[in-house]
């Protein structure tokens, strides 16, 4: 059951996001088309947490422990829980985004502008995400190397004395959260460039249709980002309570506060995370009402 | 400036005749200038709710009449204007000189068009 505060902490963070989508709602909108936009984005997002969740509940059983009723006791299941989540929760929003409502009527209308994967993306979020996955591909670089050579704990020893510690993070666990990643980031680039290739609401005011591409890119990259950032703070934490107890006890060394600050910093980056799960999407404007 | 692009489906003229001619309209206007970048095919087909194929067509349209040009990285680039007939250009000033010679005497517009109607009809307006 070590995967169930994790699950909870998900869950706890899920219902706050409600709260604030719920007590932060932009106003009704009285255009058609506009309004028929928000409630596709509004299914789409709620189907890709509810997908993200479902993923993140599964995949700790999937060493074969289904129907026993016991999650799985091994770690790697549980170190892919926040990718499971962030992959599902891309996948279900993209297949919202290439559903899209689609232009009808006898004359359709478009601007003529050039939009680009990452024109429409809050420029905060995509540097987030950015340095998410840079610190999550060092974090791995790093544990392969200094971990032992079955790639699952850390030792080091002197001349009297040998000491091991684990788990650790080290090819055992980082090729797998290395594979997830990679598919995560690929998923990621096609969500924003479907993001960026599809329909535009056909309303008068630009700023409308501005910000309902903007809060789909928002919604796309604040998923992948709170699921690489609770990876890499689950690494961290791992890898540096593994320092901390190599480096303390009868033969005290530096590991033990690097250790320790690595931990530290692994819980920052899980609370990181979830604190960019539950930044709300950029809001619609309110729009002009429709002459009876 | 923000450009829109129109395209009525009921129309006799065919969607890719609308799009090709709308947009050679903004480069010969110079509303587009060379250098400018053309939507994606697939964004600009959504966003008017058409095929694919038919932005393609309107695109392909314009590149061959020289106005643009397709590149791998950059997608669909406005090339320019097409150089204009010198003709074109001599009428032109023609007519200027005919607008400066008419304020000048006092003519008011609607005479001017009057006796620009009866030139090109072949009446003698002198």
């Amino acid at each position: 059951m070590a995967g169930l505060p994790l699950l909870l902490v998900l869950a706890v963070t899920a219902l706050v996001g409600i709260g604030v989508a719920v007590v932060r709602r932009s106003p009704p909108s009285r255009e058609g088309s506009v309004a028929a936009a928000r409630r596709h984005a509004t299914t789409a997002s709620v189907g890709a947490v509810a997908a993200g969740v479902l993923a993140a509940l599964v995949v700790p059983f999937s060493d074969g422990s289904w129907g026993t009723g016991e999650p799985a006791s091994g770690g790697r299941e549980l170190m892919l829980v926040p990718l499971a989540f962030g992959i599902a929760h891309t996948v279900v929003l993209t297949v919202g985004e290439l559903t899209w409502p689609r232009p009808a009527g006898q004359v359709r209308r478009a601007r003529l502008v050039r939009r680009g994967p990452l024109d429409a993306a809050p420029a905060g979020l995509v540097r987030s995400a950015g340095a998410a996955v840079v610190l999550a591909v060092l974090t791995v670089v790093v544990g392969a190397l200094v971990a032992d050579g079955d790639g699952r704990g850390i030792s080091r020893s002197g001349e009297l004395w040998a000491r091991s510690s684990g788990p650790f993070p080290g090819w055992f666990y980082g090729g797998p959260a290395l594979a997830g990643l990679a598919l995560l980031v690929a998923l990621v680039g096609a969500a924003l460039w479907v993001v960026a290739t599809r329909a535009a609401v056909l309303t008068a005011d630009d700023r409308i249709e501005a910000a309902l591409r903007s809060a789909s890119a928002h919604r796309v990259l604040r998923g992948a980002t709170a699921a690489v950032l609770l990876l890499a703070g689950g690494l961290l934490g791992v890898a540096g309570t593994a320092a901390h107890s190599l480096g303390s006890g009868p033969t005290p060394s530096p590991l033990g506060p690097v250790g320790a600050a690595v931990a530290v910093l692994g819980l920052a980056c899980v609370a990181a995370g979830l604190v960019v799960l539950c930044r709300r999407a950029p809001g619609v404007p309110a729009d002009q009402p429709v002459p009876a | 400036m923000a450009l829109d692009i129109t395209v009525d489906v009921a129309s006799p003229t065919p969607p890719f005749e609308q799009i090709r001619s709308q947009i050679a309209g903004y480069v010969r206007g110079g509303l587009l200038a060379p250098g400018d970048r053309l939507p994606t095919m697939r964004a600009l087909a959504a966003d008017l709710g058409v095929a694919v194929g038919t932005v393609a067509r309107a695109y392909g349209e314009l590149e061959a009449g020289g106005l643009v040009t397709s590149r791998r990285r950059t997608g669909t680039v406005v090339t320019g204007q097409p150089a204009r007939p010198p003709a074109g250009d001599r009428v032109r000033a023609a007519a200027d000189a005919l607008v400066r010679t008419a304020r000048e005497d006092g003519v008011d517009d609607d005479a001017v068009l009057a006796v620009v109607r009866a030139a090109l009809a072949g009446v003698p307006t002198g």
